[in-house]
């Protein structure tokens, strides 16, 4: 998989032309409408959830569900609300992290339980490093840290994860996004610290219709990190905008091969954006005395 | 240069995480090879003087641990110390719900024989895959403790891995005992981290305080477990019976337990939550052991621990029954029973939180601890009633409640006979008017059956329930009031009848004379009476002491019994000869497999199930094996059942191996009946090769296994004195006749106790050239597997033909071809206490003739020997049988059947006419009570229940006097069937109707 990547990554360089100060994939995005891999993932903490390789100043407020159903005796039922915050480092960082301020996770068993409480808090950060006129590659990392403690009881689970970031631009209506990423996770307490590392790819194609509207279909893809092979999941957002700096996210994910037992996960988010924007519809010159 | 800091990061967390997984540890958390789970319970301390501790393997010749459930054997082990003994299974003797060793097998007191335990198993729900399967099991000795750590995983799943250890200390009053579970699974948990108590159904009464609690605990399914769980401080269970141990459970890591108890199981640990992916629970505890019947030994030891523990204070509550009685006889189960709840006398009872129940001394003084400083009410019941309630305020030190007068009782004596000499009967006690019937009415403290007049445990031995075994004159205790007493000694002798007036106080005892005759002429020549499906105390769901089974059964005059104990064995061959009874009685020792451990049966299979019941006999009785001869029979469908049993000795030539009950319900989600567990569908036929559907493993040998799940050779057809669901039972068995696999019937009374089921009735009259003084059992066994027998609860039908040889043919499995001009000759006798008003002649499973107008009547004295015979009349083969068809042929006598009709559309009854309208629909199911109009579907998916012949509105006539001795249950015969081969080439089965 990493030499596939690596291949991946050489053709995209291979594709920019010698200077790479021209418009590039990221101006696409320089108003609110999200962009990038779905935000719809089912690790803990966001953990190897494929990040966008165009940053951005914003905020945004994430409703997120999950849902398992393991016929006759077992469900699960998630809801978290959570709040995201990036910041643009200058034209190429960015500095983001994500709290679940609520989280309420309930298995439904013969014997069932549930808890509510705070979940999750992750921050990372990421940095472009190359820009073309068809191609955006970036890295990013972060953090998850052990925040959830009505969840856990006797154990703080910490979480990073680093990938290799791409943003491809085929047509000014059509990008595609990669990445290439690890992930590693452990508890710290009494308990077990049980290391995992895994690898994860997610590719996807983002259709952009109208400057307000964008479809993006991914695949996410994990090994290694809980089995052989982690999951296949098919995710879908449908990206929405004012045209300037509000954006909407209505994203879903749905696994359908490895080992991970969820049905689905379901994102809505609402975002603003901060710092410069090029507005998608200009707004409408003054008339002319 | 990018990959190098990517490089330098992972290695960096590599790094941290493994400084950070370092972190001091507990126990076993992190999973080390060699780790120990520490001590339970360090804050609690009990003194003794002269205090000591031992463990050890058990090893054959030992003097193992007794009692009523007792089951160490070598190769267990047995922790003992001053107070108590603990014996802990071996990892390859796994019992009841364990899907290994490890668990608890017996709990008992120091110096008594009274192991009251069935199993304690650790488990974090109810789901096969969440019960402790152990791998590892090591014995520590400390200075000062003695303990055994086993360690594993739940059922199927690695990473869920967990260790208990059981620890004794010198002096303890009590087991301790810590669970470490760990989540290194990827995904959450639902846990209950905590103990299962498999309490059996018939033995243990589970006890709890809490408000409207006490002995009253919840009922619950599957999907209404979570409603069930309940706090309470402590969890006690009362065997109620003598020699017996109570138990209390109390929690070290959390001031309340958790979970749900019913008679059948408890499962109690700190709470339900969810367990995170390396995430850990620890659960400490204190399974203590109180001396004697009922909770309140248990609960005073609680109680101390709580104090310790929890700071929680106790005071000591006294008191002093009192009585008119010229000489009270307390102290025993019933006399009398001391609740003592908190609130006030004022309070509706549901309102009180019951904290202790305990049974006086001999000399009526009680003594029990509660919390201090509360007002409580004390309720004293006698025989199931309520007798006393007196309010009392307790404080901090001891106190008093002075006198507690209680109603005097009278005394009955039973005088019994067989043909004139003192012998071996059963008696049944009825109110002999309402008013009695009211004043006397009551169960066990509020649970199991509630009986009238409830004169002991209704599972225990005799008297149990309303029911009392005799053998010479006989005394006993019970409340005032006008009773009739009936007595029995099998359905081939004359019944006894006697009213007794019982009155308070030191009157003369009512004395009552219970006089019956042997009836010489009813049971055929060359018949042996035989009870295939019968249990005692070894069972996990009966508590009668073997002494007491045997009275019963010597009292039935049955001449051949298989005893069945559920999972286990027992040879009754020593109390057969304790009662001089050898020549009287052949009996073969079996075992009744009973599936607890669910499985999926195929793995696209739903839901997981247990294959039913499944009877074998005889096996060798081994007092030392780890089931007594049986054998594990979890997890394994029938035809591997059957192997095992091959594997520990069985002889499958000369043996046995029956079907018991073959379609119904669930009990506790367990499947009681194979047929229903693949779902058989009476209206097609068997498939007959295995096509991945559970169905189609009726004819399915297993993996492993050198039998076919088919290779069974009887199948009851009665099951249970009531007689219940003997419709659905011989709808199965004619389906299966129809098809032409052709299995022997036969009818087991399924008795666990002096409850419920009369051991004996029904029984299976066997034609067989064994005698009871030569018993032959290949030869018994072979005229049983062939059919030439009937089961009865009373009429006794003979059901002959000749073949083209000139021979006379009953029933039997085996074809023949009937003579030209053959008859059908059937004689019907019975009892003159058993109403035979009608005979029923089935062709391929269709009744053909209900014969009515030539029976004779009933003699007009049930209680004498003579007239018996019913019906002598002859047909023509023909006039039944199509000339030129085969077919098969069956005879049934006794009480009219009720109707009852298949609304599911799987051609077994489910629903009677249980609204009494004439007609049997919708409206006849009992789960369609809020409908208001028909479901559209033509096949109902709720039915049921099944209608049984109404009871006698008043105490008289045929039908009471029958069901006086033969309790709900009904006058009732079948034969086995004739097979009918015209033309000598086989037998054609009809198929499928």
């Amino acid at each position: 998989m990493a030499r596939f990547a690596t291949l991946l990554l050489v053709a995209a360089s291979l594709a920019l032309p010698a200077s790479a100060q021209a418009d590039g994939p990221c101006d696409a995005h320089a108003f609110g409408k999200p962009t990038g891999p779905v935000q719809a993932g089912t690790n803990e903490g966001g953990l190897g959830l494929a990040h966008r390789v165009c940053g951005r100043s914003e905020v945004a407020l994430d409703v997120g569900a999950l849902l398992l159903v393991d016929l006759p005796f077992f469900a699960r039922l998630g809801a978290q609300v959570r709040i995201d915050g990036s910041w643009a480092w200058g034209p190429r960082g960015e500095l983001f992290g994500s709290w679940e301020a609520l989280r309420y996770d309930s298995l439904i068993a013969p014997l069932a339980s549930s808890t509510i409480g705070v979940g999750h808090l992750n921050v990372g950060a990421a940095y472009r490093f190359l820009d073309s006129s068809h191609a955006s590659l970036g890295a990013n990392a972060k953090l998850v840290l052990p925040t959830a403690a009505p969840l856990y009881q006797g154990v703080w689970p910490v979480g990073i994860d680093a990938g290799l970031a791409a943003q491809l631009q085929a047509h000014p209506k059509l990008q595609f996004h990669l990445q290439l990423g690890v992930l590693h996770s452990f508890g710290l307490g009494k308990g077990p610290a049980q290391p995992r590392i895994g690898a994860a790819f997610t590719g996807g194609v983002e259709w952009m219709p109208a400057p307000q509207f964008g479809l993006t279909v991914d695949v996410q893809t994990g090994f290694g990190y809980t089995g052989p092979v982690d999951l296949v999941a098919a995710a879908l957002a449908l990206r929405f905008s004012d045209g300037k700096r509000f954006g909407f996210e209505i994203g879903a994910a749905v696994p359908f091969a490895g080992r991970e037992r969820t049905n689905v996960r379901l994102d809505f988010r609402a975002s603003v954006r901060f710092g410069p924007i090029t507005p998608a519809v200009p707004p409408p010159e003054e008339a002319s005395p | 240069m990018l990959r190098t800091r990517f490089l330098f990061l992972s290695v960096a967390l590599l790094f941290v995480a493994a400084a950070l997984s370092g972190c001091k540890t507990e126990g076993c958390l992190k999973g080390d090879d060699e780790c120990t789970v520490p001590s339970p319970c360090e804050a609690v301390t009990w003194e003794c003087s002269d205090g000591f501790v031992e463990i050890r393997t058990l090893a054959p010749g030992d003097d193992f641990p007794g009692g009523l459930s007792a089951l160490g054997s070598p190769g267990d082990i047995l922790l003992a110390n001053d107070q108590v003994q603990v014996v802990i299974e071996a990892l390859d003797h796994p019992h009841y719900l364990g899907p290994t060793g490890g668990g608890v097998l017996d709990l008992l007191t120091a110096d008594g024989d009274d192991d009251s335990l069935r199993h304690i198993v650790q488990a974090t729900g109810v789901l096969p895959e969440e019960a402790a399967y152990y791998t590892d099991l090591r014995i520590i000795e400390e200075d000062g403790l003695v303990a055994v750590q086993v360690s594993g995983h739940l059922d199927s799943r690695e990473n869920m891995r967990i260790y208990t250890r059981y620890e004794l200390r010198p002096c303890d009053a009590g087991l301790r005992v810590r669970t470490e579970l760990i989540n290194e699974e990827p995904d959450p948990s639902s846990v209950l981290l905590a103990d299962g108590h498999y309490n059996g159904n018939r033995q243990l009464l589970p006890f709890s305080p809490g408000v409207g609690r006490g002995y009253d605990q919840p009922s619950f399914g599957l999907s209404t477990l979570g409603d069930a769980v309940l706090p309470a401080p402590f969890v006690a269970f009362g065997a109620h019976s003598d020699p017996a141990s109570s138990y209390a459970q109390v929690s070290c890591t959390a001031e309340m337990l958790n979970g749900f108890r019913s008679t059948e199981v408890a499962l109690d640990g700190d709470g339900t939550s969810l367990l995170m992916p390396r995430d850990w629970r620890v659960f400490e505890r204190l399974w203590l052991v109180g001396d004697g019947a009922s909770v309140g030994a248990a609960a005073d030891l609680a109680f101390e621990a709580r104090r310790q523990l929890w700071g929680e204070e106790w005071a000591t509550l006294t008191g002093q029954l009192t009585s008119t009685d010229p000489n009270p006889v307390w102290g025993s189960d019933l006399r009398a029973a001391v609740l003592v709840s908190e609130g006030t006398a004022a309070m509706d009872r549901a309102e009180r939180t019951p904290w202790n129940h305990t049974l006086p001394e001999a000399d009526g003084t009680f003594s029990m601890r509660v919390p201090a400083g509360r007002d409580y009410v004390i309720e004293v019941e006698a025989f199931g009633v309520a007798v006393a309630t007196l309010d009392v305020s307790v404080g901090a030190d001891e106190t008093s409640a002075g006198d507690i007068s209680v109603p005097p009782i009278g005394r009955m004596t039973l005088n019994g006979s067989v043909d004139g000499v003192e012998d071996h009967l059963q008696a049944i006690i009825l109110p002999a008017d309402d008013a009695t019937e009211e004043a006397v009415t009551g169960g066990l403290f509020g649970q199991m059956h509630d009986c009238g007049p409830l004169l002991g445990h209704p599972h225990g031995g005799s008297p149990g329930c309303n029911r009392v075994l005799i053998d010479g004159p006989t005394s006993i205790q019970m409340l005032p009031g006008t009773y009739d007493v009936f007595a029995i000694a099998g359905p081939f002798s004359t019944i006894a009848a006697q009213r007794g007036v019982v009155v308070e106080g030191g009157g003369e005892p009512a004395v009552v004379e219970l006089h019956i005759e042997t009836i010489t002429d009813l049971q055929p020549a060359g018949t042996l009476t035989g009870d295939f499906h019968v249990h005692g105390g070894a069972s996990f769901d009966s508590n009668m002491p073997h002494y007491d089974r045997m009275r019963a059964i010597l009292a039935s005059r049955l001449e051949v019994v298989a005893t069945t104990e559920h999972d286990s064995a027992w040879d009754f061959a020593d109390a057969r000869a304790a009662l001089d009874a050898d020549e009287r009685l052949a009996l073969m020792v079996g075992t009744e497999n009973t599936g607890h451990i669910l499985f999926k049966l195929l793995p696209e299979s739903e839901f997981p199930k247990v294959v039913g019941h499944w009877n074998v006999w005889p096996i060798e009785f081994d007092d030392e094996g780890p089931y007594n001869g049986a054998y594990w029979d979890e997890k394994a469908e029938p035809g591997l059942l059957m192997t095992r049993a091959l594997e520990s000795g069985w002889d499958p030539d000369e043996g046995v191996a029956q079907l018991n009950h073959p379609i119904g319900r669930s009990q506790f989600a367990r499947d009681l009946a194979w047929g229903s567990t693949i779902g058989v569908n009476l209206t097609q036929p068997l498939p007959s090769v295995f096509e991945d559907t559970e169905v189609s493993l009726f004819f399915r040998t297993p993996p492993g296994a050198q039998f076919s799940n088919a290779d069974y050779d009887t199948q009851e057809v009665m099951n249970g004195t009531n007689n219940g669901n003997f419709l659905v039972y011989r709808a199965f068995w004619h389906y299966l006749l129809d098809q032409g696999i052709l299995r022997s019937g036969t009818a087991n009374s399924d008795s666990h106790s002096l409850l419920e089921n009369v051991v004996g009735l029904p029984l299976t009259l066997v034609w067989t050239d064994s005698t009871v003084a030569d018993f032959d059992v290949a030869e018994f066994n072979g005229a049983l597997k062939d059919g030439q027998a009937i089961g009865t609860t009373g009429p006794v039908i003979e059901l002959t033909t000749t073949d083209s040889a000139g021979g006379t043919r009953g029933p039997s499995l085996e074809a023949f071809t009937p003579g030209a001009g053959a008859t059908l000759d059937i004689r019907v006798q019975a009892a003159p206490w058993v109403p035979v008003p009608e005979v029923r002649i089935y062709v391929n499973g269709v009744l053909e003739r209900t014969i009515t107008d030539e029976l004779a009547d009933q003699p007009a004295d049930p209680f004498a020997a003579g007239p018996l015979e019913r019906l002598s009349m002859s047909i023509p083969l023909d006039d039944v049988l199509a000339a030129g068809d085969d077919g098969w042929i069956s005879v049934e006598a006794g009480w009219p059947l009720e109707p009852n009709a298949d609304l599911d559309c799987d051609g077994i009854p489910d629903t009677g006419d249980n609204n009494r309208d004439g007609t049997i629909d919708w409206r006849d199911v009992e789960a369609n009570a809020e409908l208001e109009e028909a479901p559209d579907d033509e096949c109902l998916e709720d039915t049921g229940p099944l209608t049984d012949p109404e009871p006698p509105a008043e105490r008289d006539g045929s039908l009471y006097l029958f069901q006086a001795v033969a309790p709900e249950g009904y006058p009732l015969a079948f034969t086995n069937p004739l097979i009918v081969d015209r033309d000598g080439d086989g037998f054609d089965a009809p198929g499928v109707r």
